[in-house]
């Protein structure tokens, strides 16, 4: 059977961190995912991605959202990071998908980011996609807080997808 | 290295109240279900209920965004007994559409609670808010189970013939 989706590597931690790394990315794909489940330890900080080590405010978002009561979709321009999760990312577990399309081309990137947590009467439901302005190929990415650490067992997986063998 | 791989696929030749994934295997890091379905019921849409381990007692909660081309809409719901599969097009909706599905399960295996995405869509060229939809949620099942078994039910009367159903198992390594 042919590769579709390979993983590229995983980081499981065995304590808490503040930031999880893929670094050295093979330009052999096409597309990137990354597909992150945990639980931050700091209730009001958040979940953020930068790729390259770039922390310029070279990315935007257009995102939609639901809380469980509230539908609503707003944009943020010239941010120097990608949101991944919402404030609300302590007790119980979340994840975070992030795809990145064309991750080696010499355009614009854009990925397509799903965050996902229930919290038995509370919740988010986050779908955005977001742009790095620069036309170099992705060879990291960052996973960090706004404060505060991912908790140990938050797990992160980089996933090369090729367009076709 | 071969990470994303068909488990299992149903096509359904005839109407079925049910779609059951039964020993499902522990060797993978995730599972991802899709599926293609229409309803038999005589209304637009039909709900579909999702059970996992054919366990109806688990706590389970989810999130929900909702839009159907004029109204954008979330809701939350808790201390639920049933999880929520989706929304597919019945009988009286636009004649040769199915909606699209897709559950995602990270870390099925583990030991802990786990959370899981679901989106369902239907398009069927129409204006008419009851026939089209997108539906997409963030769902928890407080069970600490390995998850062995998935089963997909309409709310009302059957799939239709046609539906069809694909699990996939995703690797880390």
């Amino acid at each position: 059977m042919p590769s579709t989706m390979t993983p590229i590597a995983t980081t499981t931690l065995s304590s808490a961190a503040s930031s999880i790394t893929f670094s050295s990315i093979p330009a052999t794909y096409t597309h990137l995912r990354v597909v992150f489940t945990g639980l931050g330890d700091t209730s009001g900080n958040a979940g953020r991605m930068t790729v390259n080590s770039d922390t310029g405010t070279n990315y935007s978002r257009t995102q939609l959202l639901g809380d469980g009561a509230t539908a609503y979709s707003n944009a943020s321009t010239n941010s120097a990071f990608i949101g991944l999760t919402t404030g609300n990312f302590v007790t119980y577990p979340w994840f975070v998908n992030v795809d990145i399309f064309n991750y080696t081309g010499s355009t614009y990137k854009t990925m397509l980011l799903s965050f996902s947590s229930d919290r038995n009467g509370l919740g988010d439901v986050v779908r955005s996609v977001n742009l790095w302005r620069s036309t170099s190929a992705i060879t990291s990415i960052q996973l960090t807080t706004s404060g505060g650490n991912y908790t140990a067992g938050s797990t992160a997986t980089l996933f090369g997808i090729k367009a076709a063998s | 290295m071969t990470n994303m791989e068909l488990i299992t696929a149903t096509t359904l030749s005839t109407p079925a109240a049910s779609v059951t994934f039964n020993s499902i295997p522990q060797t993978y890091n995730h599972l991802l279900l899709k599926y293609s379905v229409r309803g038999t019921e005589s209304n637009f849409t039909t709900g579909i209920t999702l059970l996992l381990n054919n366990n109806s007692s688990t706590v389970n909660s989810r999130t929900t965004l909702t839009g159907t081309g004029t109204t954008a809409s979330s809701s939350q719901s808790s201390l639920a007994s049933l999880l929520f599969g989706g929304t597919m097009p019945s009988a009286s909706n636009t004649a040769s559409t199915f909606g699209s599905s897709e559950i995602f399960i990270p870390n099925y295996t583990s030991s802990s609670n786990k959370p899981f995405s679901l989106i369902s869509v239907s398009e069927g060229n129409t204006t008419t808010s009851a026939r089209t939809y997108i539906h997409t949620s963030a769902q928890l099942i407080r069970d600490t189970n390995p998850i062995t078994r998935i089963d997909l039910t309409p709310n009302d009367f059957s799939f239709e013939v046609g539906s069809t159903f694909r699990l996939y198992g995703i690797s880390n390594t």
